[in-house]
Protein backbone atom coordinates (compact mmCIF):
# COMPACT_ATOMS: atom_id res chain seq x y z
CA UNK A 1 0.00 0.00 0.00
CA UNK A 2 3.19 2.25 0.97
CA UNK A 3 4.51 1.76 -2.51
CA UNK A 4 0.77 2.20 -4.13
CA UNK A 5 0.53 6.35 -2.72
CA UNK A 6 3.97 6.80 -3.74
CA UNK A 7 3.45 6.18 -7.04
CA UNK A 8 0.38 8.23 -7.05
CA UNK A 9 2.56 11.16 -5.28
CA UNK A 10 5.13 10.58 -8.15
CA UNK A 11 2.80 10.23 -10.80
CA UNK A 12 0.88 13.50 -9.80
CA UNK A 13 4.40 15.53 -9.73
CA UNK A 14 5.56 14.33 -13.41
CA UNK A 15 1.20 15.61 -14.45
CA UNK A 16 1.63 18.95 -12.16
CA UNK A 17 5.13 19.22 -13.81
CA UNK A 18 3.07 18.39 -17.04
CA UNK A 19 0.80 21.37 -16.42
CA UNK A 20 3.13 23.74 -15.75
CA UNK A 21 4.70 23.03 -18.79
CA UNK A 22 2.00 23.04 -21.04
CA UNK A 23 0.60 26.58 -19.76
CA UNK A 24 3.74 28.05 -21.39
CA UNK A 25 1.49 27.47 -24.65
CA UNK A 26 -1.95 28.70 -23.61
CA UNK A 27 -4.62 26.87 -25.55
CA UNK A 28 -7.61 28.13 -27.01
CA UNK A 29 -7.92 24.07 -28.05
CA UNK A 30 -7.34 23.17 -24.68
CA UNK A 31 -7.93 19.57 -24.70
CA UNK A 32 -10.03 17.13 -22.30
CA UNK A 33 -6.62 15.96 -21.22
CA UNK A 34 -5.32 14.66 -17.40
CA UNK A 35 -7.23 11.85 -16.24
CA UNK A 36 -5.33 8.77 -14.75
CA UNK A 37 -1.95 9.30 -12.94
CA UNK A 38 -2.06 5.58 -12.77
CA UNK A 39 0.64 4.19 -14.70
CA UNK A 40 -0.76 3.14 -17.74
CA UNK A 41 1.84 0.33 -19.96
CA UNK A 42 2.68 1.88 -23.46
CA UNK A 43 3.26 -2.16 -24.54
CA UNK A 44 0.75 -3.19 -26.84
CA UNK A 45 0.98 -6.83 -24.98
CA UNK A 46 -0.23 -5.25 -21.75
CA UNK A 47 -4.21 -5.29 -23.16
CA UNK A 48 -5.83 -7.96 -23.43
CA UNK A 49 -6.34 -9.11 -26.74
CA UNK A 50 -10.46 -10.26 -26.15
CA UNK A 51 -11.32 -7.22 -23.91
CA UNK A 52 -8.70 -4.46 -25.57
CA UNK A 53 -8.63 -3.38 -21.52
CA UNK A 54 -5.74 -3.88 -19.11
CA UNK A 55 -5.13 -2.94 -15.50
CA UNK A 56 -3.62 -0.20 -13.89
CA UNK A 57 -4.46 -0.40 -10.19
CA UNK A 58 -1.66 -1.99 -8.17
CA UNK A 59 -2.92 -4.80 -5.87
CA UNK A 60 -0.86 -4.55 -2.58
CA UNK A 61 1.12 -7.25 -2.74
CA UNK A 62 1.06 -9.52 0.27
CA UNK A 63 4.48 -9.93 2.42
CA UNK A 64 6.50 -7.94 4.72
CA UNK A 65 6.31 -4.36 3.40
CA UNK A 66 9.86 -2.36 3.78
CA UNK A 67 10.25 -0.59 7.56
CA UNK A 68 9.76 2.61 7.47
CA UNK A 69 12.61 4.75 8.87
CA UNK A 70 9.98 6.94 10.62
CA UNK A 71 8.92 6.23 14.16
CA UNK A 72 5.80 4.48 14.46
CA UNK A 73 3.07 7.16 16.12
CA UNK A 74 2.67 6.92 19.54
CA UNK A 75 -0.15 6.70 22.22
CA UNK A 76 1.68 10.11 23.26
CA UNK A 77 1.97 12.04 20.56
CA UNK A 78 0.50 15.36 19.32
CA UNK A 79 -1.81 14.33 16.90
CA UNK A 80 -5.42 15.56 15.43
CA UNK A 81 -7.58 13.11 13.68
CA UNK A 82 -8.66 9.27 14.09
CA UNK A 83 -6.54 6.71 14.70
CA UNK A 84 -7.81 4.61 12.40
CA UNK A 85 -7.67 7.36 9.18
CA UNK A 86 -6.82 6.39 6.19
CA UNK A 87 -4.54 8.57 5.50
CA UNK A 88 -2.09 10.07 7.88
CA UNK A 89 0.76 12.88 7.72
CA UNK A 90 3.36 13.31 9.56
CA UNK A 91 5.04 16.91 9.72
CA UNK A 92 8.60 17.95 11.05
CA UNK A 93 8.44 21.02 11.62
CA UNK A 94 10.43 24.37 12.98
CA UNK A 95 7.90 26.85 14.46
CA UNK A 96 10.53 29.65 13.32
CA UNK B 1 -3.96 21.57 7.47
CA UNK B 2 -6.23 22.90 9.30
CA UNK B 3 -9.07 23.10 6.44
CA UNK B 4 -7.84 19.63 5.16
CA UNK B 5 -8.84 18.10 8.59
CA UNK B 6 -12.13 19.79 8.41
CA UNK B 7 -12.67 18.73 4.74
CA UNK B 8 -11.24 14.86 5.78
CA UNK B 9 -12.87 14.49 9.55
CA UNK B 10 -13.10 10.68 8.81
CA UNK B 11 -10.01 9.74 6.71
CA UNK B 12 -7.12 12.02 7.82
CA UNK B 13 -4.46 11.83 10.61
CA UNK B 14 -2.18 14.94 11.23
CA UNK B 15 0.65 14.18 13.70
CA UNK B 16 3.50 17.27 14.80
CA UNK B 17 6.40 16.26 15.77
CA UNK B 18 9.08 19.04 16.26
CA UNK B 19 11.93 19.59 14.18
CA UNK B 20 13.71 23.10 15.59
CA UNK B 21 16.74 24.38 13.66
CA UNK B 22 18.64 24.93 16.30
CA UNK B 23 21.93 24.73 15.00
CA UNK B 24 25.08 24.69 16.94
CA UNK B 25 26.27 27.27 19.67
CA UNK B 26 29.18 28.35 17.42
CA UNK B 27 26.77 28.27 14.67
CA UNK B 28 23.34 29.03 15.35
CA UNK B 29 20.56 28.60 13.02
CA UNK B 30 17.09 29.34 14.16
CA UNK B 31 17.53 31.26 17.66
CA UNK B 32 13.96 31.00 18.76
CA UNK B 33 13.33 27.58 17.09
CA UNK B 34 14.41 25.47 20.45
CA UNK B 35 12.06 28.24 23.10
CA UNK B 36 9.20 28.00 20.26
CA UNK B 37 9.73 24.22 20.64
CA UNK B 38 9.45 24.16 24.49
CA UNK B 39 6.29 26.53 24.80
CA UNK B 40 4.12 24.36 22.66
CA UNK B 41 5.67 21.60 24.67
CA UNK B 42 4.79 23.39 27.90
CA UNK B 43 1.63 24.27 26.79
CA UNK B 44 1.24 20.57 25.73
CA UNK B 45 1.76 19.71 29.49
CA UNK B 46 -1.53 21.77 30.45
CA UNK B 47 -3.28 19.70 27.34
CA UNK B 48 -3.10 23.33 25.44
CA UNK B 49 -0.61 21.87 22.64
CA UNK B 50 -2.42 22.86 19.75
CA UNK B 51 -3.60 26.07 21.09
CA UNK B 52 -0.58 26.85 21.67
CA UNK B 53 0.39 25.60 18.21
CA UNK B 54 -1.49 27.98 16.60
CA UNK B 55 -0.69 31.02 18.22
CA UNK B 56 2.91 30.01 16.79
CA UNK B 57 2.00 29.17 13.46
CA UNK B 58 -0.55 32.10 12.95
CA UNK B 59 1.32 34.32 14.47
CA UNK B 60 4.43 33.96 13.81
CA UNK B 61 5.25 37.51 11.87
CA UNK B 62 4.60 39.12 15.32
CA UNK B 63 7.11 37.31 17.17
CA UNK B 64 10.26 36.23 14.55
CA UNK B 65 11.62 39.36 14.81
CA UNK B 66 12.15 39.79 18.45
CA UNK B 67 15.00 38.64 20.24
CA UNK B 68 15.39 35.75 22.73
CA UNK B 69 14.58 37.12 26.20
CA UNK B 70 11.56 39.81 24.00
CA UNK B 71 10.23 36.35 22.76
CA UNK B 72 10.26 34.37 26.18
CA UNK B 73 8.38 37.57 27.59
CA UNK B 74 5.50 37.66 24.66
CA UNK B 75 5.32 33.55 25.15
CA UNK B 76 4.29 34.22 28.64
CA UNK B 77 1.66 37.05 27.62
CA UNK B 78 0.12 34.47 25.13
CA UNK B 79 0.01 32.01 27.49
CA UNK B 80 -2.64 34.04 29.82
CA UNK B 81 -4.24 34.72 26.45
CA UNK B 82 -5.18 31.04 26.13
CA UNK B 83 -6.03 30.94 29.94
CA UNK B 84 -2.84 28.59 30.91
CA UNK B 85 -1.73 28.26 34.18
CA UNK B 86 0.97 31.08 33.97
CA UNK B 87 3.38 30.47 36.81
CA UNK B 88 3.31 26.90 35.57
CA UNK B 89 3.90 28.19 32.11
CA UNK B 90 6.62 30.12 32.83
CA UNK B 91 8.46 27.27 34.91
CA UNK B 92 8.38 24.46 32.11
CA UNK B 93 9.24 26.66 29.76
CA UNK B 94 13.02 26.66 30.63
CA UNK B 95 12.84 24.08 32.50
CA UNK B 96 15.62 21.35 31.75
CA UNK B 97 13.32 18.44 30.83
CA UNK B 98 11.85 20.93 28.07
CA UNK B 99 15.38 22.29 27.44
CA UNK B 100 16.64 18.78 26.78
CA UNK B 101 13.46 17.86 24.56
CA UNK B 102 13.85 20.73 22.40
CA UNK B 103 17.62 19.61 21.52
CA UNK B 104 16.87 15.83 21.28
CA UNK B 105 14.30 16.82 18.83
CA UNK B 106 16.78 18.51 16.65
CA UNK B 107 19.35 15.73 17.03
CA UNK B 108 16.69 13.17 15.99
CA UNK B 109 15.85 15.30 12.64
CA UNK B 110 19.44 15.14 11.86
CA UNK B 111 19.95 11.47 12.87
CA UNK B 112 17.21 11.23 10.43
CA UNK B 113 18.77 13.31 7.78
CA UNK B 114 15.22 15.83 7.39
CA UNK B 115 16.15 17.78 4.83
CA UNK B 116 14.27 21.04 6.00
CA UNK B 117 10.97 21.95 7.48
CA UNK B 118 8.52 21.62 6.87
CA UNK B 119 9.34 18.10 6.23
CA UNK B 120 5.88 15.55 5.31
CA UNK B 121 5.73 12.00 5.56
CA UNK B 122 2.34 11.04 3.67
CA UNK B 123 1.43 7.28 4.78
CA UNK B 124 4.99 6.54 5.48
CA UNK B 125 6.44 7.89 2.25
CA UNK B 126 8.85 11.36 1.94
CA UNK B 127 6.42 14.14 0.16
CA UNK B 128 8.82 14.07 -3.18
CA UNK B 129 10.26 17.29 -3.35
CA UNK B 130 9.18 18.12 -6.27
CA UNK B 131 5.09 18.19 -5.57
CA UNK B 132 4.08 21.27 -3.85
CA UNK B 133 3.58 21.01 -0.31
CA UNK B 134 -0.10 23.61 -0.71
CA UNK B 135 -3.54 22.83 0.31
CA UNK B 136 -4.40 21.31 -3.59
CA UNK B 137 -1.66 19.07 -3.79
CA UNK B 138 -2.62 17.38 -0.51
CA UNK B 139 -5.53 17.75 -1.38
CA UNK B 140 -5.41 16.06 -4.27
CA UNK B 141 -3.17 13.27 -3.44
CA UNK B 142 -5.71 12.36 -0.21
CA UNK B 143 -8.68 12.08 -2.36
CA UNK B 144 -6.55 9.65 -4.73
CA UNK B 145 -5.29 7.59 -2.03
CA UNK B 146 -9.18 7.56 -0.90
CA UNK B 147 -9.93 6.42 -4.27
CA UNK B 148 -8.07 3.53 -4.81
CA UNK B 149 -9.94 1.68 -2.19
CA UNK B 150 -12.87 1.95 -5.37
CA UNK B 151 -10.55 0.99 -7.88
CA UNK B 152 -11.47 -2.99 -9.85
CA UNK B 153 -8.70 -5.11 -10.19
CA UNK B 154 -10.13 -6.37 -13.39
CA UNK B 155 -11.38 -5.09 -16.28
CA UNK B 156 -15.31 -5.40 -16.78
CA UNK B 157 -16.73 -8.10 -18.67
CA UNK B 158 -18.10 -7.78 -21.81
CA UNK B 159 -21.38 -7.48 -21.16
CA UNK B 160 -23.67 -5.26 -23.72
CA UNK B 161 -25.24 -6.02 -26.91
CA UNK B 162 -23.43 -4.09 -29.32
CA UNK B 163 -26.95 -3.74 -31.55
CA UNK B 164 -29.10 -2.94 -29.03
CA UNK B 165 -29.96 0.75 -28.28
CA UNK B 166 -28.68 2.29 -25.09
CA UNK B 167 -30.24 5.76 -23.42
CA UNK B 168 -28.03 7.11 -20.47
CA UNK B 169 -29.44 9.40 -18.07
CA UNK B 170 -27.18 11.55 -16.30
CA UNK B 171 -29.17 13.01 -14.05
CA UNK B 172 -27.10 16.17 -11.92
CA UNK B 173 -28.06 18.35 -9.22
CA UNK B 174 -28.64 20.88 -12.36
CA UNK B 175 -31.25 18.73 -13.96
CA UNK B 176 -31.10 15.51 -17.00
CA UNK B 177 -28.65 15.29 -19.15
CA UNK B 178 -30.19 12.43 -21.42
CA UNK B 179 -27.38 10.41 -24.42
CA UNK B 180 -27.67 8.02 -26.48
CA UNK B 181 -24.49 5.56 -26.80
CA UNK B 182 -22.90 4.14 -29.22
CA UNK B 183 -21.92 0.48 -28.70
CA UNK B 184 -21.62 -0.35 -32.18
CA UNK B 185 -18.83 2.56 -32.84
CA UNK B 186 -16.80 2.53 -29.31
CA UNK B 187 -17.98 -0.86 -27.49
CA UNK B 188 -15.15 -0.76 -24.91
CA UNK B 189 -16.40 2.75 -24.01
CA UNK B 190 -19.88 2.08 -23.45
CA UNK B 191 -19.14 -1.12 -22.00
CA UNK B 192 -17.20 0.34 -19.06
CA UNK B 193 -19.35 3.15 -19.29
CA UNK B 194 -22.81 1.18 -18.40
CA UNK B 195 -20.49 -0.98 -16.17
CA UNK B 196 -19.77 2.16 -13.82
CA UNK B 197 -22.95 3.47 -13.93
CA UNK B 198 -24.09 0.11 -12.91
CA UNK B 199 -22.07 0.17 -10.02
CA UNK B 200 -22.39 3.41 -8.70
CA UNK B 201 -18.96 5.15 -9.59
CA UNK B 202 -20.95 8.18 -11.03
CA UNK B 203 -22.76 8.51 -8.14
CA UNK B 204 -21.62 11.96 -6.29
CA UNK B 205 -19.53 12.71 -9.21
CA UNK B 206 -18.21 15.79 -9.43
CA UNK B 207 -18.36 17.66 -13.27
CA UNK B 208 -14.62 19.08 -12.10
CA UNK B 209 -14.02 20.60 -15.29
CA UNK B 210 -16.15 22.56 -17.38
CA UNK B 211 -14.92 25.29 -19.46
CA UNK B 212 -17.60 27.47 -21.61
CA UNK B 213 -17.51 27.06 -25.37
CA UNK B 214 -15.23 23.68 -25.10
CA UNK B 215 -16.67 20.98 -23.43
CA UNK B 216 -17.99 19.68 -19.63
CA UNK B 217 -15.91 16.86 -18.06
CA UNK B 218 -16.68 14.77 -15.38
CA UNK B 219 -16.52 10.60 -14.38
CA UNK B 220 -12.91 11.12 -11.55
CA UNK B 221 -14.69 10.04 -8.05
CA UNK B 222 -11.82 11.89 -6.76
CA UNK B 223 -12.96 15.02 -8.25
CA UNK B 224 -9.14 16.00 -8.91
CA UNK B 225 -9.02 15.15 -12.65
CA UNK B 226 -6.04 12.43 -12.07
CA UNK B 227 -8.54 9.42 -10.82
CA UNK B 228 -9.41 6.73 -12.94
CA UNK B 229 -11.09 3.00 -12.24
CA UNK B 230 -8.19 1.14 -12.05
CA UNK B 231 -8.52 -0.18 -15.57
CA UNK B 232 -7.80 1.50 -18.77
CA UNK B 233 -8.60 0.62 -22.58
CA UNK B 234 -7.92 1.31 -26.05
CA UNK B 235 -9.01 4.24 -27.98
CA UNK B 236 -11.59 3.65 -30.72
CA UNK B 237 -12.07 6.02 -33.46
CA UNK B 238 -14.27 6.12 -36.25
CA UNK B 239 -13.66 8.31 -38.88
CA UNK B 240 -17.66 8.28 -39.39
CA UNK B 241 -18.05 9.84 -35.86
CA UNK B 242 -16.33 13.33 -35.48
CA UNK B 243 -16.44 16.71 -33.35
CA UNK B 244 -18.62 18.28 -35.91
CA UNK B 245 -20.93 19.77 -33.34
CA UNK B 246 -22.11 20.22 -29.76
CA UNK B 247 -23.09 17.81 -27.48
CA UNK B 248 -20.85 14.94 -28.72
CA UNK B 249 -20.22 12.18 -26.09
CA UNK B 250 -16.47 11.25 -25.61
CA UNK B 251 -13.76 9.64 -23.55
CA UNK B 252 -11.05 11.90 -21.90
CA UNK B 253 -7.82 10.26 -22.02
CA UNK B 254 -4.03 10.99 -20.81
CA UNK B 255 -2.37 9.54 -24.06
CA UNK B 256 -3.65 7.03 -26.23
CA UNK B 257 -5.43 3.85 -25.32
CA UNK B 258 -5.43 5.47 -21.39
CA UNK B 259 -8.97 5.39 -21.13
CA UNK B 260 -10.93 5.13 -17.46
CA UNK B 261 -13.85 6.68 -16.09
CA UNK B 262 -13.42 10.14 -17.30
CA UNK B 263 -15.66 11.56 -20.22
CA UNK B 264 -16.84 15.03 -21.67
CA UNK B 265 -19.59 16.48 -23.71
CA UNK B 266 -18.94 19.07 -26.43
CA UNK B 267 -20.24 22.43 -25.73
CA UNK B 268 -19.25 23.31 -29.31
CA UNK B 269 -17.26 21.56 -32.19
CA UNK B 270 -13.72 20.90 -31.55
CA UNK B 271 -12.45 19.23 -34.62
CA UNK B 272 -8.87 19.91 -32.87
CA UNK B 273 -10.10 16.67 -30.75
CA UNK B 274 -10.84 14.16 -34.18
CA UNK B 275 -8.90 11.03 -34.06
CA UNK B 276 -7.36 11.59 -30.61
CA UNK B 277 -10.47 11.08 -28.52
CA UNK B 278 -13.16 7.88 -28.47
CA UNK B 279 -16.48 9.45 -29.51
CA UNK B 280 -19.30 7.00 -27.62
CA UNK B 281 -22.13 8.96 -27.88
CA UNK B 282 -24.30 12.29 -28.28
CA UNK B 283 -26.59 14.29 -26.24
CA UNK B 284 -30.07 13.81 -26.85
CA UNK B 285 -31.82 15.80 -24.21
CA UNK B 286 -30.80 18.76 -21.98
CA UNK B 287 -28.20 20.62 -23.65
CA UNK B 288 -29.49 23.79 -21.48
CA UNK B 289 -28.59 21.20 -18.41
CA UNK B 290 -25.02 20.95 -19.90
CA UNK B 291 -25.22 24.78 -20.34
CA UNK B 292 -25.94 25.74 -16.91
CA UNK B 293 -22.99 24.05 -15.35
CA UNK B 294 -20.61 25.93 -13.04
CA UNK B 295 -17.48 26.42 -15.28
CA UNK B 296 -14.17 26.01 -13.49
CA UNK B 297 -10.71 24.79 -14.79
CA UNK B 298 -8.39 23.01 -12.24
CA UNK B 299 -5.82 23.76 -14.25
CA UNK B 300 -5.90 27.83 -13.42
CA UNK B 301 -5.49 26.65 -9.73
CA UNK B 302 -7.12 29.52 -8.28
CA UNK B 303 -10.17 28.96 -5.54
CA UNK B 304 -12.27 26.88 -7.76
CA UNK B 305 -16.12 27.37 -6.76
CA UNK B 306 -17.73 23.82 -5.94
CA UNK B 307 -18.52 21.74 -9.00
CA UNK B 308 -22.39 20.24 -9.84
CA UNK B 309 -22.85 16.90 -8.88
CA UNK B 310 -23.84 13.80 -10.90
CA UNK B 311 -26.56 12.02 -8.50
CA UNK B 312 -26.85 8.94 -10.63
CA UNK B 313 -26.41 7.46 -14.05
CA UNK B 314 -29.15 5.12 -15.44
CA UNK B 315 -29.33 3.17 -18.63
CA UNK B 316 -31.91 2.20 -20.69
CA UNK B 317 -31.92 -0.75 -22.93
CA UNK B 318 -33.77 -0.67 -26.00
Amino acid sequence: MRKLTLSIILLLAVVLVGCVGSQETPTPTSRPAPTTVLDIPSAAEAFSPDSGCTVVAQQPTPGPTPISPFMPISVDEWSRGPEDARVTIIEYSDFQ
Amino acid sequence: MERLLEEFPNDLRFVYRHYPLIGTPEEPFHDKAALSTQAAEAAGKQGMFWEMHDVLFYQQSEWTGLSVVDFETWLIGQAGEIDLDIEQFTEDLTSPELTDFAQSQWANGNAMSLNGTPFLVFNGNVWPSNVPMDYFSIWAVINLTLLEDRQYFECPEMEIDTTAQYIATIETEKGDIVVELYPDVAPLAVNSFIFLAKNGWFDGVTFHRVISGFMAQAGDPSGTGFGGPGYAFRNEISPDYTFSDAGVLAMANAGADSNGSQFFITYAPAPNLDGSYTIFGHLIEGMDVLESLTTRNPAENADLPLGDLIISVTIEQR
